[in-house]
């Protein structure tokens, strides 16, 4: 059995990124709170007794699995807009992988946005919250290094139940990170 | 019904409790679950709620780089997590009883 830890190890990687290209349409924070965390986990669970690695059905399912776990709908159509999402995350990666390159240059170190503020707050630009929910609101903003705020649930005729529709402060504010993002939520009509 | 539905209500709540009750790390959540009688539950619906409960300072986590096996992420409740779970608790028991108590086939309807 010791000889599979670093197999098991591998396949958990791997299975984590086919549960991230699973999950490529959505909002970056959102997808990193969920899979920043994954490959660890499952080789963690695995290594504790859980036949982890073995048991699990595919990438597809976990993160349907995980999507109705957090409130976010299901992805639409499939190959299309896979394909606009693979070329989307290809350039997301590119740039990624400059501004990792530029930043190592730069001689700092550079972690995944904790919602613990660090010492050296950096800044962040809140994200544009309409139409989450408030589980998957909060994930957002742990994703891009902020946390949430104080919730308002408030009528409204348009805006869905449960669904976001304002901030505090507003979309696209430059904050430092660490900081709470209030947001306005519909109660129905 | 599918107990899937039922389950996911009330799931913050149980990973919650599991954690309180001293299962602190993600394989011994899923474990509790899994024996205190929800065979069936999935990973990813454990692991999604943890991430989430995380998100809302409910949990917090520390990583304990044990010398057998991988690293390992240890939760705990927060105040706030502590404050979540006492009322979680305190609604699932008043509207558990009230389901059990209007499903009871001698129950009267009036």
């Amino acid at each position: 059995m010791g000889v599979t830890s670093d197999n098991a190890e591998a396949r958990a990687a791997e299975y984590a990124r086919g549960v991230e290209r699973e999950l490529s349409d959505l909002p970056t924070g959102l997808r990193n709170s969920l899979v920043a965390d994954l490959a660890a986990h499952l080789s963690e669970v695995n290594a504790g007794g859980v036949p982890l690695i073995d048991e699990l059905a595919s990438p597809a399912e976990y993160a349907a699995e995980l999507r109705s776990t957090i409130d976010v709908p299901q992805p639409r159509r499939a190959s299309r807009d896979r394909k606009i999402m693979a070329s989307a995350l290809i350039c997301l990666f590119a740039v990624a992988l400059i501004a990792l390159l530029v930043h190592s240059a730069t001689g700092s170190s550079s972690q995944v946005p904790q919602p613990v503020p660090t010492s050296t707050a950096q800044a962040v630009i809140t994200p544009d919250l309409a139409g989450f929910t408030v589980k998957s609101a909060s994930l957002e903003l742990q994703g891009v290094g902020l946390i949430l705020g104080t919730v308002t649930e408030v009528r409204s005729d348009n805006v869905p139940d449960g669904k976001v529709f304002a901030s505090t402060p507003k979309a696209g504010t430059k904050v430092s990170a660490g900081t709470a993002v209030g947001v306005v939520v519909s109660s129905g009509p | 019904m599918d107990s899937g539905q039922l389950l996911k209500g009330v799931l913050p709540t149980l990973v919650l409790a599991a954690v309180d009750g001293g299962n602190e790390y993600g394989y011994k959540i899923l474990q509790s679950l899994r024996t205190a009688g929800m065979p069936q539950i999935g990973d990813a619906s454990v692991y999604g709620t943890l991430q989430r409960l995380f998100a809302d300072r409910l949990l917090s986590s520390r990583i304990d780089s044990g010398s057998l096996g991988p690293a390992r992420k240890c939760y705990t409740l927060t105040a706030q997590g502590q404050g979540a779970l006492k009322s979680g608790r305190e609604s699932w028991l008043a509207f558990s009883g009230a389901i059990t108590h209007a499903l009871q086939e001698d129950s009267t309807w009036e």
